[in-house]
């Protein structure tokens, strides 16, 4: 499976798509290795740094670490997300090779990822990870029951096609600047901080796909609940590793985008240092600049690569900044997420209908959607789809999408023994150019009338399925736990 | 060289743009200079002689270096109101707010300076001594969760209603609950500055370093610690009279 190319490595490990692997069985060579391979980790001491229980504590863990141990490191809502996460992949995927090869299993071996983007049955739990047993009878550690994720994913429901939309953030120009960019606002190493900071991959698929596998009321603490919802649990899930080689797949597309979509040049980012452990348990260090170039630098690739050079745009200067965004329009009552829909229509002041009117017209300006002041005890489990002045059920509502609350990581950010660093408030920010656009264009654009949806985004059954799946949820007869929206605000940059 | 100073001309006024709390650190840094040439001073500092409205008269002198000290670690609480509102009434939120902040201090500062006043001339505590304890109490409520706690709070926000007599209210409920945060986190160290006084511009430049460092940057949890040894020592090398 490993390929030669002209790059400096003998060999690349091929990351490939899980649906691909499994198109025509549950337990493919690559699959089936990986699962044993968790299974001798689960089975090692928490203390050794080359267990699962250790391996998914680097994330985050309500256990007090041993010492020095560098547990609860992951980085969240910032510019260090994604090289952070992909040299934790990276170490993670060493040390199941380790065990795969050690096993017999084949040398060499790459996690696969999960494009849960793709159409049905892409857009479902991989079937490997919804086995219940291996094929030689015993337990599947890659099959987690409710609560530890959702009945209905298990039940091989679709994800929501707003749960799973890239397009927002595979549209972004720049990784950091204007927010929100590609890639996460320039923050200093944060566990976790504000929502503010977080890039547009971060917030969608990443959050959407962390909270939509766990569902309503699954987080409920020390990993007695949902795991993908919670931080502290995430990693132990071992679709978690599929899922963040997904993201890290969806970083090198992006680059290879071309045009203004490049790294940060920043020395602050590229010399940022993270520790982990390699599969000797050896702690190791990684700085950003040593993880630019996946298939140079870390010897891996994915199996869309070659499809992905073709479509480079020439490489372009960044726009010049301009201003900040001005407020244009706000809501005066909070708004109350607790599981069903809502709406609420913002009305400009006359001072700034004509600045929000010409800035749904082609032009440099850009139309902005922020959620401020958000409130959640805890994370309810839903993912709120936003949409702006979206048309009822007929039509492609996809196109009125600007974004989705999902609030992973809450939990974190309300322990007010945890450092919170970035701007004050607690903000989702949507850059809402294009659907303003489309909407002018319809002649649906008007000032003294912009209607914000929220809606909490279902599992799906399969396709021909509707009336007879099963999907072992009783969920909708309760609410959800609420999330306070402070205000929902119209910006024009 | 018209070209060279319109161009930064420009980036001057885009980087204000950016930061629209600029005025007010102008304040700040206008406010250091005059605590530097001797404004504000009273006598109750300069002698050792208090009458009775002696906590009252030194309330000019307490407010102005509350605007050096505290106010600089709610900028970033002032960037959020002015970016938060319409152009149109941008300044009057940031003032609005800054105001009422700096008053939740000069209630404290009232409280403090009083009860500084009647511990030290009607109980007769000595100064040395009396500045010995607030070092300690300083120095041990570092160490606190409370501490902590008030410390990481800075991110949290009220919202802000974009017009009229509600977003002059919402602005009012920030300040209030940015001032009181402030207050638990740096009351101690501030209850130094009413011992010491506002004219000794060391103790203000060393311990206005420490509650920047600690509320604005990013290794500020890490200062709580050794600050709080700090303090120790020298509440021990007052009480010594080194």
């Amino acid at each position: 499976m490993a390929v030669s190319g002209s790059q400096p490595a003998s060999s690349l490990f091929v990351r490939r798509d899980i649906w691909v692997l499994e198109k025509n069985e549950a337990f493919d060579p690559i699959t089936l290795a990986y699962a044993k391979a968790v299974k001798v980790m689960q089975a090692r001491a928490a203390t050794d740094p080359t267990s699962w229980t250790f391996q998914g504590a680097i994330h985050g863990a309500y256990a007090a670490p041993p010492p020095r141990a560098g547990w609860n490191q992951c980085q969240h809502q910032g510019w260090f997300f994604l090289p952070w996460h992909r040299m934790y992949v990276y170490y993670l995927e060493r040390i199941v090779r380790a065990a795969v090869k050690a096993a017999g299993g084949p040398a060499d071996f790459a996690l696969p990822y999960w494009n849960y983007s793709k159409p049905f049955p892409a857009n479902t739990l991989p079937l490997g990870f919804r086995t219940a047993t291996l094929p030689d009878g015993t337990a599947n550690p890659l099959s987690l029951a409710s609560p530890r994720r959702l009945q209905a994913i298990m039940n091989g429901g679709q994800l929501s096609a707003t749960v799973t939309n890239i397009s927002i953030a595979m549209g972004k120009t720049s990784f950091t600047t204007p927010a929100p960019g590609f890639g996460g606002g320039k923050v200093g190493p944060q566990h976790f901080g504000n929502f503010n900071d977080s890039g547009a991959l971060e917030l969608t698929p990443h959050n959407t796909i962390h909270v939509a596998l766990c569902g309503q009321g699954s987080l409920v603490g020390q990993c007695r609940g949902g795991f993908m919802i919670d931080p502290n649990c995430a990693a132990l899930d071992p679709i978690f590793w599929l899922h963040h080689a997904n993201i890290d797949r969806l970083w090198n597309n992006w680059l290879a985008l071309g045009g203004t979509r490049v790294n940060p040049p920043d020395s602050s980012w590229k010399n940022a240092s993270f520790a982990f452990y390699d599969e000797n348990g050896t702690k190791v260090t990684l700085t950003g600049s040593q993880v630019l170039d996946s298939a140079t630098q870390l010897g891996y690739v994915y199996d869309d690569v070659a499809s992905l050079k073709m479509a480079s745009l020439p490489p372009e200067d960044a726009p010049e900044p301009g201003g900040p965004p001005e407020l244009v329009a706000a809501t005066e009552e909070p708004v109350r997420l607790v599981g069903g829909p809502a709406a609420v229509t913002i009305s400009a002041p006359d001072e700034t209908q004509e600045l929000l009117r010409t800035a749904a017209a082609p032009g440099p300006e850009r139309v902005l959607v922020t959620i401020d002041d958000i409130k959640a005890d805890i994370n309810p489990g839903v993912v709120y789809a936003v949409f702006l002045n979206a048309p009822g059920d007929d039509g492609d509502r996809l196109k009125y999408h600007i974004g989705n609350i999902a609030l992973f990581g809450i939990e974190k950010m309300n322990d007010a023994d945890e450092r919170h660093d970035g701007a004050p408030g607690f903000q989702h920010v949507f850059d809402a150019t294009e659907v303003a656009g489309r909407l002018a264009e319809e002649g649906r654009w008007d000032p003294s009338a912009v209607t914000v949806t929220f809606e909490p985004a279902e599992v799906l059954p399969p396709p021909g399925e509707e009336d007879t799946w099963d999907s072992g949820e009783s969920r909708k007869e309760s609410a959800a736990p609420p999330i306070e929206i402070g205000r929902v605000s119209i910006l024009v940059a | 060289m018209d070209g060279v100073l319109n161009a930064l001309a420009q980036r001057l006024a885009l980087t204000l743009r950016w930061r629209p709390e600029w005025r007010v650190a102008a304040v700040v840094a206008a406010t250091w200079i005059a605590l530097a040439a001797g404004l504000g001073t009273h006598a109750s500092h300069t002698g050792r002689h208090h009458a009775a409205l002696a906590p009252i008269a030194g309330l000019p002198g307490w407010s102005l270096m509350v605007v050096a000290m505290m106010v600089p670690v709610t900028l970033p609480a002032i960037r959020h109101v002015g970016m938060s509102s319409m152009r149109s009434r941008r300044q009057r939120a940031m003032a609005i707010y800054t105001i009422v902040y700096v008053g939740v201090w000069v209630l404290f500062g009232i409280t403090a300076l009083g009860t500084e006043h009647l511990v030290r001339v009607h109980l007769g505590v000595s100064h040395r001594l009396l500045l010995a304890a607030v070092l300690t109490v300083a120095g041990a409520w570092q160490l606190t969760r409370a501490k902590r706690r008030a410390l990481f709070a800075c991110g949290r926000t009220v919202p802000l209603p974009p017009l009229g007599r509600r977003a002059d209210a919402g602005c009012t409920r920030y300040a209030v609950l940015q001032g009181w945060r402030c207050v638990n986190s740096c009351w101690a160290i501030m209850l130094v500055m009413v011992v010491v006084g506002h004219s000794s511009l060391v103790w203000m430049l060393a311990l206005t370093a420490l509650v920047v460092a600690e509320e604005l940057t990013v290794s500020g949890r890490r200062l709580t610690r050794p600050a709080a040894g700090a303090l120790g020592v020298a509440a021990v090398a007052v009480a010594l009279g080194l």
